[in-house]
C-alpha cells in the first residue's frame, strides 16, 4: 500500500506542476478594440447653427483666386515694357492701322475721311448730300477739340472725330501730326523685335504689373459639418416663443382633482404661413381614466386654435415645424414633446 | 492502513492551515477585478469552503490512485501466484510434500486454501479420530472461510473507489455552487456587473467541479475493473476449492 501511495503522491505532484506550467497564464482573448466614437459636446445654439456637410470634410480655406484684373498701367522705365504699353493704346483704336503709311500726312488722310463719311452718313440720311453736311460738322468738331471735352454727340461723330481730321486741315494738323509719327516708329521697333519664340509673350497684352486680387468664388468641396445638420431645426428661442404663445391662450380647466398628473399630447399640423392645416388631433391623454381628461385635452386643443396664426415661426424651417406634437401638462405648463 | 491514517490527517491539517492563511487574501482578492488567473491563483483566491473542497478532492484523488496502484499490483501478483500454484498442484506432486513445502508461508490465496484444507485433514487423521463422517463437511467449511478471507483481501478498499467515484462530482459541484454564490455576493457588494468582476469567481468555482471529475472518473473506471477482476479471482478460488474438496472426499471414502 505504501508503494501505491508514494507513486500516487508523486504522480499528483507531477500533474500539479505540469498544470501550473501549462495553465499558468491563460492567453487572453484577442479582442479587437472597437473604433472609438467621437462625441462633441456642443451647445444648443451650436447645434442649431450646424450646417450640412461632410462630417470628415476638411475645414479648408479655399484658395484665393488671382483675378485677371489689370491695374492701371504705370510708366515703366524698361523700354521693352513701354512698347507693349503703347501697343495697348494702339489696340484701343484699331481703325487707324490702315493709315500707318502716313509719311505724307495731308493727302492720304483726306481721301480716307471721305470714304468713311459717306459710309457713315449714308445710313442716316437717304438723300446723301455729304458735301452739304460736311461744312457744319467740322465746325462743331473744332469746337469740341478746342474745349478738349468728350463730344456730347453721337458715337458716329466720335468716330469721325477720331478718324477725321480732314476738313479742318490747316489748324489741326500741327497739333495732331506730331503724335502720329511716334506710333509709326513704335510699330517699326516692335516689328524689329518680333521673335517667333516669344509669340506667347508678345500676344500677352497684359501689363506685367497686374496685381493679384482676391476674387469671390464658390467652394466646390463639402465644408465641415454634420451629415444631418440642417441648421433648419427650430432653435430654442423658436420653441420658447411657441410655448409662450400657446401658454398665453391656454385656460386649463379649473378644479381638476388630479390636475398635476394630467398630460395631453396634441399633434398639430401647420401651413407654411403659420396657420393650422387641420384641426389639432389629441393623440393621447393620461391618465385616461380621469374624468377631467377630455376637458383637459379640449382646453389644450382650444388654446392651439385660439392662437392660430403662428406667423412668427420661421418660414424657412417649415419642414421642422409643419408637424409638431405638443405635450400639455400643468406641471410644466407646456412642454414640447418632439 | 493504520500507518496511513496519521499521514492523511497531517496532510488534511496542513491543507486546512494553508487555506486559513490564504482565506483573507482570497476574500480581498475577490473584490479586486484584476485577479491572478493562473491555477494556483484561482486556488488562492477561492473561498475557504471551496478551498476545503478542493483540498479534499485532491487528497481523495491521491488516495484513489494509491489504491489503484496497489490493487493493480495485488491482482497481477495474485493471478501469477494462482497460475504457478495450479501448475505445481496438477503436476502430480504428492500432496503431502506440497503441504510440507507450503505450510510455513501460506501467503497466497490458493495455497492458503490448500494449506487450510490439508491441515484439517491431517489433524483429523493424526488425532486418531474414530469417525470420518464429519471430515468432508469440516474441510469445506475451512476452505469457505479461507476463500472469504482471501476475497475480502482482494476487494478491500474498492469501496473507497466506489465512494469517490459517486460522491466526487457532487463534492466538486458543491464547491462550484459555493464559489458562484460568493462571486454573486461579490457582484452585489461591488455593484459592478462587469464580466471581469464575475469571471475569476466563476472560473475558480468551476475549478472545483473539474477537480471533482478528475478524482471521480478514474475511481469509477478502476472500481468497475477491479470488481470484475476480484469476482473472477474469487470464482477461480471457489473452483479450486471445489475440486480439492472433491479429491479429499474421494480419499475419505477410499480410506473410510
Amino acid at each position: 500500500m505504501r508503494a501505491g501511495l508514494i507513486a500516487s503522491s508523486l504522480a499528483h505532484a507531477g500533474v500539479v506542476v505540469l498544470a501550473l506550467v501549462s495553465f499558468a497564464t491563460p492567453s487572453p482573448f484577442d479582442t479587437p478594440q472597437p473604433e472609438p466614437l467621437n462625441v462633441d459636446v456642443i451647445t444648443a445654439s451650436e447645434f442649431t447653427q450646424m450646417t450640412k456637410g461632410n462630417e470628415r470634410g476638411k475645414k479648408t480655406e479655399t484658395k484665393k483666386v488671382v483675378a485677371e484684373k489689370v491695374d492701371a498701367p504705370k510708366p515703366v522705365e524698361d523700354p521693352n515694357l513701354k512698347v507693349t504699353e503703347k501697343e495697348e493704346i494702339k489696340a484701343s483704336a484699331p481703325p487707324p492701322p490702315p493709315p500707318p503709311p502716313t509719311p505724307a500726312p495731308p493727302r492720304p488722310e483726306e481721301p480716307k475721311p471721305t470714304p468713311p463719311t459717306p459710309k457713315v452718313e449714308e445710313p442716316k440720311p437717304a438723300p446723301t448730300p455729304p458735301k452739304a453736311d460736311k461744312p457744319p460738322e467740322p465746325k462743331v468738331e473744332q469746337k469740341a477739340d478746342e474745349g478738349l471735352k468728350a463730344d456730347p454727340k453721337k458715337d458716329q461723330q466720335k468716330q469721325e472725330a477720331q478718324t477725321q481730321p480732314p476738313p479742318p486741315p490747316p489748324q489741326r494738323r500741327p497739333t495732331v501730326i506730331p503724335p502720329k509719327p511716334q506710333p509709326a516708329t513704335a510699330n517699326a521697333q516692335s516689328q524689329e523685335k518680333f521673335d517667333t519664340d516669344r509669340i506667347a509673350a508678345l500676344l500677352d497684352k497684359r501689363t506685367p504689373q497686374r496685381n493679384a486680387a482676391a476674387d469671390q468664388q464658390v467652394s466646390q468641396t463639402a465644408s465641415l459639418g454634420a451629415p444631418r445638420g440642417e441648421a433648419q431645426t427650430l432653435t430654442m428661442s423658436d420653441i420658447a416663443a411657441l410655448q409662450a404663445r400657446i401658454q398665453s391662450c391656454w385656460n386649463p380647466p379649473a378644479g381638476a382633482s388630479d390636475a398635476g398628473d394630467l398630460r395631453a399630447v396634441i399633434s398639430v399640423r401647420f401651413k407654411p404661413d403659420g396657420s393650422l392645416q387641420v384641426q389639432p388631433q389629441v393623440t393621447g391623454v393620461t391618465p385616461a381614466s380621469s374624468p377631467y381628461a377630455p376637458a383637459f385635452a379640449d382646453s389644450a386643443t382650444r388654446a392651439i386654435i385660439r392662437c392660430a396664426p403662428y406667423t412668427f415661426l420661421p418660414a424657412n424651417k417649415y419642414d421642422s415645424w409643419k408637424d409638431i406634437e405638443m405635450g400639455f401638462s400643468l406641471d410644466q405648463m407646456l412642454g414640447r414633446v418632439r | 492502513m493504520k500507518k496511513l491514517m496519521p499521514t492523511l490527517a497531517t496532510l488534511l491539517v496542513l491543507a486546512a492551515t494553508t487555506a486559513f492563511a490564504q482565506s483573507e487574501v482570497g476574500s480581498s482578492a475577490l473584490a479586486a477585478p484584476s485577479a491572478n488567473i493562473s491555477l494556483i491563483g484561482l486556488f488562492l483566491q477561492a473561498h475557504f469552503v471551496v478551498k476545503l473542497v478542493m483540498i479534499g478532492l485532491v487528497v481523495s484523488s491521491i488516495w484513489v490512485w494509491a489504491i489503484i496502484v496497489d490493487k493493480t499490483i495485488l491482482f497481477g501478483r495474485t493471478r501469477k501466484e494462482m497460475d504457478r500454484f495450479e501448475q505445481v498442484f496438477w503436476s502430480g506432486q504428492s500432496l503431502e510434500e506440497l503441504y510440507r513445502s507450503l505450510a510455513g508461508r501460506p501467503n497466497q490465496a490458493m495455497a492458503a486454501i490448500f494449506v487450510a484444507a490439508m491441515r484439517e485433514w491431517k489433524r483429523t487423521y493424526e488425532g486418531g479420530a474414530k469417525s470420518l463422517t464429519g471430515l468432508n463437511h469440516r474441510i469445506e467449511k475451512v476452505m469457505d472461510v479461507t476463500i472469504a478471507r482471501e476475497v475480502e483481501r482482494l476487494e478491500s478498499r474498492l469501496l473507497v473507489l466506489a465512494t469517490v467515484g459517486s460522491a466526487g462530482p457532487f463534492v466538486g459541484l458543491f464547491g462550484t455552487v459555493w464559489g458562484i454564490m460568493t462571486s454573486f455576493q461579490a457582484i452585489a457588494a461591488s455593484k459592478n456587473t462587469n464580466l471581469a468582476v464575475v469571471a475569476p469567481g466563476i472560473a475558480e468555482a468551476l475549478f472545483a467541479t473539474a477537480m471533482g471529475l478528475i478524482a471521480a472518473i478514474p475511481a469509477t473506471i478502476f472500481y468497475n475493473k477491479f470488481v470484475s477482476q476480484a469476482s473472477r479471482q474469487a470464482q477461480r478460488l471457489e473452483g479450486f476449492a471445489d475440486e480439492f474438496s472433491a479429491i479429499l472426499s474421494r480419499q475419505i471414502d477410499e480410506r473410510g
